[in-house]
């Protein structure tokens, strides 16, 4: 568990755009025997959630969320090598974020974390094709798909996306989660397509390993 | 609320609170009036000043200001008090002696470059993730090839043992009693079967240097006894091609701590290199001396030389220079580059000199007490 004063710290820092404070903080926190996923769940996930609901209620702009989300994403990239040297279990996950959709952290959050359970997670970026997405999952026949949504504007195209993934492969679960299902959408998600999830934090992944 | 009112906010909405800049200019090009954001972005009051250091340089467009063409908005730089330049979009209205200049920033413009620097950095990071990513697959291979490897050239050196002991004992039992064609044979498989259990030695060393097996036993040990006997012990070899080894050292060595074994490796292979690349009836100087805590240990031919731009290969593994033993022995192109590793363990450094025609000097330090490598 992350001390709350450190987390206060870290996330006055983020929306003050301090990076280099950010960065010695997730250090001290690395240093101090914090695990990644305590790092993943208990800074990043949260933060970048707060950061969405202070945006949300106008507490602050667009840019400054734009500026914590690209602090937050270069912060990811010090973890990575921790990531990947995990020993491979042999199974794949394909993670995107649907057409349109352009928030990518999560996702992105969303793949590290079954990298560092020994998936592969590949990671599509954001804005991915459903074609393009269609494409890749047949080329590579994951075990499980993810997709991350952050604007709830966007639902539909999420669900259409769901449809063809379901239309073409009847067989892989599909995981959703992100900011965006705060305002509904998961009852749709449950009702409409067959083994399809709705997981509310990164937290629940765990239920894969 | 009156006209006059309507007017009025609007003039003090764009002189006080409104981020565009306004400027009004008198004759001559003066600046008479700048409004709150024109002070605030670029940190002056320019009132008095010359309209043309309002920008970044001087440009024809400044004089389109002047003139009041109001046909399309002007594109120009402004400097700004942070020091780097911004582009506004300036319009401007000539009314008798006085100009009225109002800029702004062009909205879209900011918004499609937000957009885009995102869009970077998120490529960025992609990229970044994939080579974190492959670079952690590099790794695990380089760990399985160390692990083949290693499986590989421990199961080869048994039979090649073999190989080598049962040619070596027929040449030596049998010998007279064979045809020379068979003889002939029977050595190039003696020869060929010690080249390589030689090269798989190397190989293993290599294995247990890149997998971090790599244990040194340190032992106090007097350097004059222990180079003598490395240098008897290399005597025998150098007398076939008539090359002298001579030892040359100080009275004064003190004893130092080092793992025998792997010294007398890194000794037997810069001596055996001495040998095979001079020609016959020369001379290789082994010497030491001590400096600063640290013994300096120096193996010197009177050989071919190396090719100044080779120098820096000679370490790497696998990397076979130029330069073409006299005898035709062969080598395996690992045996430096281990070398360089078990004197590096020892905390010490090695390098070489060497002049073409004249020959080459390889010395390596090594600290005087414990020193090992962490």
């Amino acid at each position: 568990m992350i001390d709350v004063d450190i987390y206060n710290a870290y996330f006055d820092s983020l929306i003050s755009g301090k990076r280099d404070e950010c960065r010695i903080i997730l250090n001290n926190l690395l240093e101090g025997r914090h695990s990644v996923e305590e790092i993943y769940s208990g800074l990043f996930e949260r933060s970048l959630y707060q950061v969405g609901d202070f945006w949300e209620r106008n507490l602050i702009s667009v840019a400054t969320e734009h500026m914590a989300t690209a602090i937050t994403e270069n912060l990811m990239i010090l973890m990575q090598p921790k990531l990947f040297a995990t020993e491979r279990v042999g199974k794949k996950a394909v993670i995107a974020s649907v057409a349109g959709e352009f928030h990518q952290v999560g996702a992105k959050m969303v793949a590290d974390v079954f990298e560092m359970n020994g998936w592969d997670g590949f990671f599509l970026g954001g804005n991915t094709p459903e074609k393009e997405l269609i494409r890749f999952i047949d080329n590579n026949k994951p075990d499980l798909i993810g997709l991350s949504l952050t604007i709830y504007f966007n639902l539909p195209t999420l669900i259409s996306t769901m449809k063809q993934i379901r239309h073409h492969f009847d067989d892989i679960p599909i995981i959703v989660g992100g900011q965006a299902f705060r305002w509904g959408g998961r009852e749709e998600i449950k009702g409409q397509i067959k083994d399809a999830f709705y997981l509310e934090s990164i937290n629940s992944l765990n239920q894969f390993f | 609320m009156t006209e006059e009112d309507y007017k009025n906010f609007l003039i003090e909405y764009v002189r006080e609170k409104a981020n565009i800049i306004l400027l009004e200019v008198g004759e001559g090009g003066t600046i008479a009036y700048a409004n709150r954001f024109a002070c605030e972005i670029t940190g002056k009051d320019f009132v008095g000043s010359q309209l043309v250091d309002f920008f970044t340089v001087t440009n024809s467009n400044i004089k389109k200001l002047l003139l009041g063409e109001k046909a399309e908005k002007i594109m120009l730089n402004v400097n700004m008090a942070d020091g780097l330049p911004q582009t506004f979009y300036f319009s401007t209205y000539k009314n008798g002696a006085s100009t009225y200049i109002i800029a702004e920033l062009d909205y879209k413009e900011l918004e499609g470059l937000k957009k885009n620097l995102i869009y970077v950095n998120n490529d960025l990071n992609n990229i970044s993730r994939e080579l974190h990513k492959k670079n952690a697959q590099l790794e695990q291979l380089d760990k399985l090839k160390n692990q083949f490897l290693g499986i590989a050239a421990h199961d080869l050196r048994s039979p090649l043992s073999n190989i080598m002991m049962c040619s070596e004992y027929v040449l030596d039992m049998e010998g007279e009693n064979l045809s020379d064609e068979a003889r002939e044979l029977l050595s190039m498989t003696n020869t060929s079967s010690e080249y390589m259990l030689s090269l798989i030695n190397n190989l293993l060393d290599v294995v247990k240097i890149e997998s971090g097996k790599f244990d040194l036993i340190f032992e106090e040990t007097d350097l004059r006894i222990f180079l003598d006997s490395i240098v008897r012990f290399n005597a025998i070899l150098a007398n076939n091609k008539d090359i002298q080894i001579k030892l040359n050292l100080p009275t004064d060595l003190p004893p130092i701590f080092i793992d025998r074994n792997k010294i007398t490796q890194v000794l037997n292979n810069l001596i055996t290199n001495a040998v095979k690349f001079s020609a016959r009836g020369t001379d290789v100087i082994v010497s030491a001396t001590l400096k600063e805590k640290e013994v300096y240990i120096s193996v010197q031919d009177h050989g071919q030389g190396i090719p100044e731009n080779e120098i820096s290969l000679l370490f790497k593994p696998f990397s076979k220079v130029s330069v073409r033993s006299t005898a035709g022995e062969k080598s395996t192109g690992l045996g430096l580059s281990i070398v360089k590793s078990i004197v590096t363990h020892h905390n010490g450094k090695i390098w070489a000199e060497s002049k073409q025609g004249q020959g080459s000097v390889f010395t390596f330090t090594l600290p005087q007490e414990i020193n090992k490598l962490t």
